[in-house]
Formats: C-alpha cells, structure tokens, sequence
C-alpha cells in the first residue's frame, strides 16, 4: 500500500507509456498489414469480374513486390520465358496483370485471383494471330499445378531470401525504410513460410496423375485442404467448366457431377474455393457475381458457319441428343449414372455422400450456411452453349475435338496435346495434333483418371450426318 | 600528479576523439550521400550531356573511365573511346550522349540519348565533320562498347590495386578517401555489376555483330526480367536493328504514330521510359525532372528538327521528282520532310506486304509486351501500357531521311538511290561506319573498306559460302526472309536481309531517270 502510494504517479505514467506504445504497435500493424484500401470502381460488370478481388488477400495474397520479383529471381523454375505467361496465363495488352487477378491493397499491395483466373479461355485462328479472350470460358492453357509447383520450388530454394528478393525489388520499387523493414523481417519471411505451409496441403497431389493444362482435381482440394480428410487414393482430374448463362441452370444438378443444386451455390462453394472468406460483403458479391453470370453468353462461333449443312443437323441433334443437351430436353441437368454414361469413373468416385456431409459442416463452421454440397454418382449431361470453345471433351479433357467424340471410344486418339490455343475448324475443338506439341501438354488416355471411354452416342452415324452435327453444334 | 595528468589526457582524449569520429562519419555521409548532376543551361547541351537518372546506377568515376582505354588498350579497336564511335566535340574531356553526376562520393559519368542519337557527316574523307544531335548515331558501335566493358571487366588487369596505380600515373586527382574507397568497395562493386550486365546482355553472342549504328532494343527489356534466354525460340533471338532519329516528336505524338521500328508503341513518354533503361535508368534511379526537359526539347518541333541538305541539290530533277513521291511514297511516308500527313503514316504495314527481314519483328512477342507491363510496377502512374505486339513494321515519316542510312530498320540498304532498287540489285556487301557523305545516291559512302587507317564494318546482308569459313546459313539459301518456311533461321547472318520494301508499289520497277529524280527530291527533306 505504502509504496502504491509513494509510486502512484510513476506507476500510472508507466501503465500509460505501455498503453500508448502497445496502441501504437497496434496501429501501425493495423496499417501496415491489415488496413482494406478498396479498388477503384470498375468500368463494367466484364471488368470487375476479370480483376476485381473477392477479398481472399488474407490467406492467398502474394506481396504484389515479390509477384514481380519472383520470375526474374527463378527464371530457371519456370517452364518457359515470359514470367508468369508461361503458365498459360490470358494477359491483355495494357493491363497491369493477367486476367483473373486482382491487385488490391490489405495493409500492402497484395495479389490474389478471382474468379476469372480459371474461367477465362483463349483461342487464335492462326498461330501468327494475337489470343481473343472470352470470359466465362473454361481455361484451357492454364497449368495450375506447375503454377503451385514453381511456388512451391521457389520457397524451397536457398535463393528465396529477402535480401536477394529485395535487390531485385529494388529495381522497381522505392520504399521507405520502415516497409524495407517489414518486408524484410516479416512480410518475405512470412511469405515463404506461407507458400511451404501450402505445400505440405497439397503434398497428395504428388502423388496422382499430374493435372496438365486446363484441369484439376477441384473435389479432392475440398477433401484434402479444406475437410482434412486422410487420402483415400482418389483422383478426379476435371477440365475447368464455361461459366456463362447459368439462368439455363436452374433447377439442375451443376458441377460435373452434381454436387451443387443452384448456381448460387456454385458461386459461393467456389469463392470459398479460392480463399474468399465469408466477410460481411461475402453474400453481396457472390450475389453480383452470379448475376453477371446469369447473363453472360458465349461468342457466336467466328468462322463461319454452312448455314444449310448446320440446318440438317439441326434434325440430328433433334433426334439424337436434344433429351440430354437441348433446354427443355427430359433429361437436361440431371446426373446420368455410370453405367450408362461409361466415361471415366474417377472424377465421380472421387466426392461422395460423407464427404459432401462432412464439407458441409465444415462450411457452417466457416459462417457460409446458404450453399450445401451433394453428392451422386454419374455426370450431368449439360446444356451445350458455346460447346464451340469447350474442348477438349467430356468431363476429363479426353477427347479433342467434337469429331473425336463422335467416333467409337477405341478409334478415338490415345494421345493428344492439350493447352495450344490455335483453333481446329476442321474438327471443332483446338488443334491437337503434333503441330500443337512445341508448348502444349502431351494427353494420355491410359492414365488413370484419363480415360476417353464412354458417351457413345451419334457414333454410329454416317460422316455426312457427323459432319451436318457438328456443323449444328458451331450455332450453340 | 602524474595520474591527474592521466586524467585529464584521458578524458580530453575520450571526448575529442568521439567528436572526432562524429565529424568525421557526419563528412563522409555528406561526402557520399551526395547526389548532384552537371546541369547545363541550353538544351541542346542537357540533350548531349544531360543525365537520365542512370547515372546513378551505372556511373563510372569520371578517373576510371579516363584509363580504362588504356589499361585495356588490346580490347579496343583504336586509340581511345573515340574508336568506338564516341564523337568528342572540341574542348571536351567526355564524348557526346554521356552525363556526369556527383553521386556515392564520385562523379560518375554514363550514356545518355545522344550516345544513340547523335551522329555526324563530312564532304570529304579529310573535310570537317559536322556533329547533328537527334541523328541516328552513325558511328557508335554500342555491341563494341559492351564487348569492350566485359572483356575488360574479365582481364587480371581490373583489379584495386592495378586501378589505382593507373589512376595515378594518369594524374587523376583522387584522395586517400577515394583510393580507399574505390579500392575496398568500388572497384569490386563495378566488376560485379560490368560482369552481370555483360552475363544478361549475353543475347548478342547468339546474333550477327551489330556493327557502328545498331544495338538490340527489345532483348535488353527481356533481361531486365531476367528472361530465360535459353528456352527462347530460335526465331525470337535477333532483335538488330538501326538507331532511329529523334527529330519532329511532337507532330508523331500529335498524329498518334507509331515510335518504334515494329509500331510497337505510340506514346513519347513511354518510349523515353523504356530507352532510358539503355542508359542505366531504372524505375528507382531515373532523373524524372530530366528527361522531361529533354522530351519537352524533343516536343518541340520549331528547334528538334533535322539540318538542311547542305551540298547542291538539283531544283529541276527535284521538282520532277516530286510528284512520282507523291504517287508511290507519301501516302505511307507523309507529304514531305516537315508534314506528316498521309493515310498510313506511322502506321504498321503488315510483313506479308512490306516483306522486308522479319527478325526484328519477331524478336519482339505478346509475351514481352504484357510483361513489360509490370516495369514501373511500383509507380502505377507510370507503368507501361501502350506496348502492343505488332504484325509488321510501321511506316516511318521521312524528315532528314539524307541522314538515316543505311536504311530500312536494320540498316541492310546502304543508299537511298539502292533502295530503290529490286532487292537482287542491292549491295549484298557493304561498309557501315564511314561519315563521308555519298551525295550521289545519298547515304553514306558505303563501298569503301578502309579509310586514313580506319576500318569500317563489313556488313553482309545473306548466306555466303566461304570455302575458309564455311557456310555460314542454317536454312540452305533462305537466310533471312521468313518465306517460304514462315521462320525466322538463326545464322550467321540472320537479321541482316535486304529485301523487302520492293516491286511495283514501292517504284523498285521506275526508270533509272525517275530514281534518280525521287532521291533528289528526298534531299529536300
């Protein structure tokens, strides 16, 4: 008592000299780490959709410094020049990153992707010609695993250090010495730490056919990532899916194999995919987001189309294929089992009952309780908008082109290439041939996971009516 | 009494020598923490001798460059860096195109613009040259230059100690602070950034040699990210081409033309950004306040422009060659020297039309131009976002063309009057480096190998099978035009064809009496 009476000021003004530095700690970590600088508005719903963030910097944000940095330190990690381009990435001239990411500021400028980073697709009529772009395609070029696996080689290589990183981020960015600091003592270090933390998450997919250009295994990331569940030896490599007119999918069964049951669903399941975090503007953008998507159509086919020819397999398709893939058809957005179907098992087997339960609990827990996974066992035969710019076929990438699917499954090719973006009229999908080898991804059917087995129908057509078909197909 | 004394020694001591050692430390941080360019008040003279900014980054002390000529004598073609083209104006200790700047305790000298775009002519081999800033740089050898660093840099030669006794047998007026310093950290700190560029700039050892009025422009921008060179494509490596005028920017900007050789990009600003990268010029160390003042003195079109013809030209022969220009060159070329107006002026004429060598087209990709984009990526307002790839070459505007040969983009036609002929006709053989003026054909005089003991660039423009050195093509006899395989064959000579830019609407095909009347009306420009 005695001595909290003599020391009271003193003991006071400690207390307050504590409270003023542990505030002002506080602050400064606030602002340097943590304060939300909001993007500048976009000039269009395309526009937001391709750059605008949808708040995943938390878990996913690479330092926008070292996203610059990183090619030019490990040039020799990447499959080719062009820095990040080399993984297939669509960039359009004067934009100041490729499509699907965002740069957006959480306490320092920070990279993330969005939405748009898997569903933009490319194509090119010759190989001099520049890419067009179209948004909501799938992506067929993207090589999203060697995009973890150069991360992943990066953080591990004794080069990864914040002096070597900051030399050649001195080049182009002109810091005050604090933020030297913190990128210095914390913000690359973290980075590093971070990038070695997700590859221990992703340590299974090692352990399975790799995902070439264009895929991946989207169940197994929820199985393995995000329900912690222990491996079950399951592979379900998928092509990335269109995204566009999802007003014809309502009240279908969506994902490959029906996992989801609204389109809301699908663009909530997916943000959370990507590390967007249910904040309170989680359900606002999901909302604007799935509405730009609701609306959003594909490019008519660009090379002209044989008007009469395309009329006659109108009656084809009619006949042939409209009960599963024309709007209205009896079995459109429904899970075709298996055994009928015949293609490829994996991806199917590889998400069931229990595992959509235990996803779903897991959700909750997150805050996300108005989007719930199921399960079945088959693929949903899907409307076919835009089928012009979905190739390679069926839900695993296995067959290349529309004539190849129209052919018996043994005459289909074994091998292909897959992520070259020059456009086979001829055949309707991309070329595929030897002439696409020099930067694509040679395609194995006898891979597991990579069986081109299965959808038999309108193989025992004539080549006429196959040739009238795909004609059709070019209108969709 | 003798502790006292002790005493007191010992705390004078203690107290000077802190204060000692605090104004020592506090003079070297203003010694060396300076950073103070040589500023001049005309323009012109900040054009030829002004800093960019990379000064900073690759500065030489001013003592340094001074011997390096002769501790690595046996590297250089002559005497002194005038043998690399460097032009000295009387009185001057530093070349045209290089600025000094008091910085890290030195001054320090490298390249500016005018080290690629300032050149000179001359009526007679003896006569007087004239010195023309904004001039392609006819004499530069900037390859040579590199060549001449790196190997330098590798030599036992370059080292502290070697260095410094030179600086003093050259009389150079360093203090202990600077031979300490340069001896401890400068000279090991310059090795280490002369052998990282010559590494990066390893890109020119895989292409023909540049030669006086070259350089690669879009390969330096790839090892600026340091690009993996190695997993290029062949047909991506060679990127030579002639250093362009710099004349009449404002009206180009004002029309919205194209700047580079590929129509690449239209915007001054950014082409000055990215060229200054050549002088050292990095994002974090350029002089921003001037290279305005040098773009605002390229603006401005009253005094950038080109010198007039100064020898005779013919006015009847001109004026009967002005309208056969109007008819087969201005739509694509502009009305004449000084208005660029014309339907495809500064546009880019696609290569299966204009069909001249495709190298330097294809060197340049989509890949490149994205990425450029993340230059500047810490100063959004000045990021790059004009770059675009291209399917030809643009139309350039013809003001002062008497002074741009060797012409097309990779300075493969030594004369006007050649030009004009069908590719077949052309010297397949010619010497570049000569500043003679050949009034005749107009360009330089181009058939003359050696000259008061000076030697010029052997210039060869296709295959050619020396039984001494071999044959010298990948791709049989197609060496340089992407016809008829579409690719771009890497060989001795690629990059260095001469043809395209002919037939019937380019007037390859008008009488020589008409040829002729053309040139003589292009002097007037």
């Amino acid at each position: 008592m005695e001595i909290i009476r003599r020391y009271w000021r003193r003991l006071v003004a400690a207390v307050g000299i504590l409270v003023l530095i542990g505030a002002g700690t506080g602050l400064l970590v606030w602002y340097k780490f943590f304060r939300v600088v909001e993007q500048p508005a976009f000039a269009s719903e395309e526009e937001f959709f391709k750059y605008g963030s949808v708040r995943s910097e938390l878990l996913l944000g690479l330092p926008y410094p070292l996203f610059v940095t990183l090619p030019r330190v490990f040039p020799d990690l990447l499959p080719g020049p062009g820095g990040f381009t080399s993984f297939g990435l669509p960039w359009e001239e004067g934009k100041p990153l490729p499509v699907g990411l965002s740069l957006k500021t959480l306490g320092f400028p920070r990279v993330t992707l969005n939405c748009a980073f898997c569903h933009t697709t490319s194509y090119r009529e010759e190989p001099e010609d520049l890419p067009t772009y179209v948004v909501g395609g799938p992506t067929h070029t993207l090589r999203l695993q060697q995009l973890f696996r150069f991360l992943f080689a990066a953080a591990n290589d004794p080069r990864f250090t914040s002096t070597r990183l900051m030399i050649e981020m001195s080049m182009d960015f002109d810091m005050s010495l604090l933020d030297r600091a913190l990128y210095y003592f914390f913000i690359i270090p973290f980075t590093r730490e971070a990038i070695q933390q997700a590859e221990k998450q992703f340590a299974w997919i090692d352990t399975r056919p790799d995902w070439g250009p264009g895929r991946d295994d989207p169940f197994n990331l929820v199985k393995f990532i995000l329900n912690q569940q222990p491996d079950d030896d399951t592979s379900g490599n998928t092509d990335i899916p269109a995204v566009w007119r999802l007003d014809d999918r309502d009240g279908q069964a969506l994902h490959w194999s029906g996992e989801a049951l609204t389109p809301n669903a699908v663009v909530t399941l997916s943000a959370v995919g990507i590390a967007s975090l249910p904040f309170k503007d989680f359900k606002d953008r999901n909302a604007r987001i799935e509405a730009y998507l609701r609306k959003l159509q594909p490019p008519p086919y660009p090379f002209g189309v044989d008007a009469a020819l395309a009329e006659r397999g109108a009656e084809i398709f009619a006949e042939n294929c409209a009960d599963c893939h024309a709007s209205g058809g009896s079995r459109v957005g429904t899970v075709i089992p298996l055994d009928e179907i015949g293609t490829d098992p994996g991806r199917s087997d590889s998400f069931n009952k229990d595992d959509a339960e235990r996803a779903n609990r897991r959700f909750r827990l997150l805050g996300v309780d108005d989007a719930e996974f199921t399960a079945a066992n088959g693929y949903v035969a899907r409307p076919l908008s835009g089928i012009w710019l979905l190739g390679p076929y069926l839900h695993n990438g296995s067959v290349p082109h529309l004539r190849a699917l129209l052919t018996p499954p043994d005459q289909r090719p074994r091998g292909f290439y897959r992520g070259y973006d020059v456009y086979d009229q001829e055949n309707v999908g991309f070329v595929s041939d030897d002439a696409a080898a020099a930067g694509a991804w040679r395609y194995d059917t006898d891979v597991r996971g990579n069986s081109n087995a299965g959808h038999v129908y309108g193989t025992t057509l004539s080549a006429d009516e196959k040739t009238a078909l795909i004609e059709f197909l070019k209108t969709l | 009494m003798f502790r006292a004394i002790f005493r007191l020694f010992r705390r004078v001591l203690g107290w000077g020598l802190l204060v000692l050692i605090i104004v020592f430390v506090g003079y070297l941080a203003v010694r060396f923490l300076e950073d103070e360019p040589v500023t001049y008040a005309d323009d012109r003279d900040h054009f030829k001798y002004g800093s960019t900014g990379g000064d900073r980054l690759a500065g030489i002390p001013t003592g340094i460059w001074q011997i390096l000529p002769t501790l690595c004598a046996k590297y250089l073609p002559g005497e002194g860096w005038q043998s690399l083209g460097f032009i000295y104006e009387p009185g001057k200790e530093l070349p045209i195109g290089t600025s000094v700047r008091r910085s890290f305790g030195f001054d320090r000298v490298f390249l500016n613009c005018a080290a690629c775009h300032s050149g000179t002519y001359r009526e007679t081999p003896d006569g007087e040259r004239t010195i023309v800033l904004g001039m392609p740089a006819n004499n530069l050898d900037l390859a040579a230059f590199r060549d001449f660093l790196g190997q330098c840099t590798v030599d036992e030669e370059f080292n502290s100690l070697r260095i410094l006794a030179e600086l003093e047998r050259a009389g150079v007026d360093y203090d202990w602070i600077d031979r300490a310093a340069l001896g401890t950290v400068g000279v090991p700190l310059m090795r280490f950034g002369l052998l990282l560029a010559r590494h990066r700039f390893r890109f020119l050892d895989r292409q023909p040699e540049a030669g006086p009025g070259r350089f690669d422009t879009f390969n330096p921008a790839k090892v600026l990210m340091n690009w993996p060179l190695e997993k290029l494509p062949e047909r991506e490596w060679i990127g030579l081409n002639d250093f362009p005028s710099l004349w009449i920017q404002g009206q180009r900007e004002d029309r919205g033309m194209q700047l580079h050789w590929d129509g690449n990009n239209d915007s001054v600003d950014e082409r000055n950004r990215s060229a200054a990268f050549g002088s050292g010029g990095l994002p974090v160390v350029i002089d921003r306040e001037s290279l305005a003042r040098t773009a605002a003195w390229l603006r401005n079109d009253d005094v950038n422009v080109p010198p007039a013809y100064p020898f005779p030209i013919d006015g009847e022969l001109a004026a009967k060659g002005k309208p056969l220009y109007a008819q087969y060159c201005a739509d694509c070329h502009g009305v004449d020297g000084r208005n660029f107006e014309g339907k495809y002026v500064g546009k880019v004429e696609p290569i299966d039309r204009v069909r001249t060598d495709p190298c330097r087209l294809d060197n340049y990709t989509r890949l490149l131009a994205v990425n450029q984009n993340l230059l500047y990526g810490g100063y959004p307002e000045e990021r790059f976002r004009r770059f675009r790839k291209t399917n030809g070459y643009a139309n350039m505007p013809l003001d002062g063309i008497w002074l741009r040969g060797p012409y097309l983009h990779n300075g493969s036609v030594p004369t006007l009057r050649h030009l004009l002929e069908p590719s077949e006709n052309r010297p397949k053989v010619f010497f570049r480096g000569n500043d003679v003026f050949d009034q005749k054909r107009v360009g330089f005089v181009w058939d003359v190998a050696e000259q008061n003991g000076r030697r010029f660039f052997r210039y060869e423009t296709q295959c050619i099978d020396d039984p001494e050195r071999g044959v010298f093509c990948a791709y049989e006899k197609n060496p340089e035009n992407r016809y008829p395989d579409n690719k771009c064959v890497v060989s001795k000579w690629a990059g260095n064809g001469n043809r395209g830019h002919e037939g019937r609407r380019y007037g390859t095909h008008l009488a020589a009496a008409d040829k002729d009347a053309i040139v003589e009306y292009l002097k007037t420009f």
